[in-house]
């Protein structure tokens, strides 16, 4: 970017056509007070002097743009001092020189220059008759001079600005710590830093020799967009920034954020700048992966808890039903052998029998027992937010709700009391509510699978906590079944969750039960006694 | 059956108990049952015994403890198990250190019968001669 890099120094500065206008006006003015024919500004160029504005009166020998070749200006110049010639053919120093073979005879002028004391140039009057320049001649002469020392001041200080702000550009040009280039409609990039050619893996050469163009570097997904974005940079001056993609010079594809603006009067170029987002990108597919791993992770032991509570509970269920059929077996196997006997043992068969009707019903009270033990399990005594425990459960079971197609909502009643009892009981009371829900309504083809956890008050002042999804509903037989042991409606499933849940629920003092939804689906509900604490 | 061998059981589940004295009284064996590993340690029964069946599940001593204290003490009479929660890591335990049979609840009489048979065979191999003290 080196137009962006210059410093800019006094002789480099252009003076602006307003001004050149207005310098004009002064020397004609000036020639036409004083009844002289050449009024002039000189610049200096070295090792030139150069005619930069001349009046506009007849007889002048001062051509705008010419090389002022005679001696008088290059003293000023020199001597940086005011040089006043009243008839140069009176005069030794002055007797032959090139003005006096123009005709100019007599000369005033005095130097002009920079505010840091730089010569600019002269402003002088030439006259073709002697003539004695007075003092009120001499003050308006200066005091247009200041007037042009004024505009010089003020160019200079704009240039200065301008030169700050450059410097500015600059450092964060050069500073690379995001790409910048500036292009153009045609597809071309005129100029880049580091940042930007490292970006996209090109180098300085390729740059110079033209090889990088940003049309070439756009993959063709974005080449639409490319063009709103040049339209909308030719009608408002600037683009958004936007993430997109470029191709680097291996064929690989980089993701960036890219925003520009016009770059000043010239509408068909453009200033862009260029973050990598590849490293963020990384970052957040390294978080997105991290956050995923956890919820499966959650879920997995969820799930594990599930399955060993489940599996405890079957192996002592296991336990106590195979104790009664395996001194049944034996006692009828016993009673056999007595009865094959020669005589046949009846007393020992009698007993045997006796004692096979007891195992029997030993085997059948197993399962009412089971239940009892749930029920005897004393809850803990805490204190707790139900909104609180079903958040997290909720929270616990949206990738798994995910996964099945189903969208969970949740509506928890503010400001309700808390109430007593074992949160983890509880939480496994909803999440199995969740997770059965959740698998209906999967298998369900058609329609929408929503979830609606809600909680709020019973009409008789109970915590009260639903689950209600869009599933293919129960019919009335397994409404009235569904909370057996035993009793499932799922292939795989072993009947034991509802039942469980509703023992949990009841030992906490509450109720568990289920209702149909119109038009499909069923909604699980438990109400909770609220804390004695509370009133 | 004045020479029939003895046979204890040791079960604390009182059905189980009775039902599997029951079963091998009707297979002619002398058989004495027992609620706990430490009443039939502390019994008149224990030098007389031929062949222990024992359940693995059982409150204070359980099964295989019984099988150390056995081996222990140097009464080498064999040992079946009897389980309703049939467990590997047990099962191979009480194999390794010498067990006859590992039988899980409910049982087939005729398993059961082939087990006390092989007991007892094994028995005659191996009793010392000081084994009736």
């Amino acid at each position: 970017m080196s137009s962006l890099a210059t410093s800019l120094t006094p002789d480099l500065i252009q003076v602006p056509p307003d001004i050149i206008r207005k310098w004009q006006e002064i020397v004609d003015l000036l020639a036409d007070l004083m009844h002289v024919p050449s009024a002039s500004i000189m610049r200096a160029e070295p090792p030139q002097i150069k005619v930069f504005v001349s009046s506009a009166s007849k007889g002048n020998p001062c051509v705008p743009g010419s090389v002022d070749t005679g001696p008088y200006c290059e003293t000023v110049l020199k001597s940086r001092q005011l040089l006043r010639v009243t008839d140069a053919l009176a005069d030794e120093t002055w007797r032959s020189n090139l003005h006096v073979k123009s005709g100019m005879i007599s000369y005033l002028g005095v130097p002009i220059s920079w505010p840091d004391g730089e010569i600019f140039g002269t402003i002088c009057i030439r006259d073709n008759k002697r003539n004695a320049y007075s003092e009120a001649y001499l003050k308006l002469l200066l005091h247009f001079r200041d007037l042009l020392q004024a505009d010089l001041k003020s160019l200079a200080r704009l240039y200065g600005e301008i030169e700050t702000r450059e410097a500015k550009i600059r450092r964060l040009v050069d500073a690379n710590i995001m790409g910048i280039f500036v292009w153009d409609v045609e597809g071309r990039i005129l100029e880049a830093n580091d940042a930007f050619l490292h970006i996209i893996g090109y180098d300085r050469e390729d740059l110079a020799a033209g090889r990088v163009r940003w049309t070439d570097l756009t993959p063709s997904e974005w080449r639409d967009d490319t063009a709103r974005r040049v339209a909308e940079v030719t009608a408002t001056g600037t683009v958004q920034p936007r993430e997109k993609e470029y191709f680097r010079k291996d064929g690989s594809r980089v993701p960036v954020l890219v925003g520009g603006a016009a770059v000043g009067e010239e509408p068909q170029q453009a200033i862009a700048f260029v973050l990598d987002l590849s490293e963020r990108k990384r970052a957040e597919a390294q978080a997105r992966e991290a956050e995923r791993r956890y919820r499966d992770i959650l879920m997995e032991l969820a799930h594990a808890n599930r399955v060993a509570t489940m599996g405890q509970l079957t192996a002592s269920i296991a336990h106590e039903v195979k104790q009664p059929i395996a001194a049944t077996v034996s006692n009828a196997q016993a009673a056999l052998r007595w009865l094959e006997r020669q005589p046949p043992e009846l007393e020992e068969v009698r007993q045997a029998l006796a004692h096979i009707v007891q195992d029997g019903k030993r085997a059948g009270d197993v399962v009412g027992r089971i239940r009892d033990l749930i029920k005897k399990a004393p809850p803990r005594e805490d204190r707790l937010d139900i909104n609180e425990a079903v958040r997290e459960v909720i929270e616990l079971t949206r990738s798994e709700a995910a996964t099945n197609g189903v969208s969970v909502q949740s509506e928890l009643a503010g400001g309700l009391p808390l109430i007593q009892g074992d949160r983890v009981q509880l939480q496994q009371v909803v999440l199995n509510l969740i997770i059965n829900a959740a698998e209906a309504m999967s298998g369900a083809s058609d329609g929408p699978r929503e979830l609606l956890i809600s909680t709020g008050t019973s009409d008789t002042g109970d915590v009260r906590v639903a689950v209600r999804d869009s599933g293919p509903g129960l019919t009335p037989a397994a409404l009235e079944r569904l909370f057996e042991p035993f009793y499932t409606t799922k292939p795989g499933g072993l009947g034991l969750g509802l039942s469980i849940c509703r023992s949990i629920i009841e030992a906490h003092g509450g109720r568990l039960w289920v209702s149909a939804n119109v038009p499909r689906g069923a909604t699980f509900q438990f109400t909770l006694p609220v804390h004695p604490g509370q009133t | 059956m004045a020479e029939a061998p003895i046979i204890s059981v040791v079960d604390d589940d009182p059905s189980v108990r009775t039902a599997t004295a029951r079963l091998l009284r009707s297979m002619g064996f002398s058989v004495h049952a027992f609620a706990s590993a430490q009443e039939f340690l502390s019994s008149p029964q224990l030098s007389e015994t031929s062949c222990v069946i024992a359940d693995v599940q059982m409150p204070g001593m359980t099964g295989v403890e019984l099988q150390d204290h056995l081996i222990a003490h140097d009464h080498s009479m064999p040992i079946i198990f009897i389980t309703a929660f049939p467990h590997d890591r047990v099962r191979e335990r009480a194999m390794n250190a010498g067990a006859v049979c590992f039988l899980s609840k409910p049982f087939d009489e005729t398993r059961l019968l082939e087990c006390v048979e092989q007991a007892l065979m094994k028995r005659q191999n191996e009793a010392p001669p000081h084994g009736s003290d």
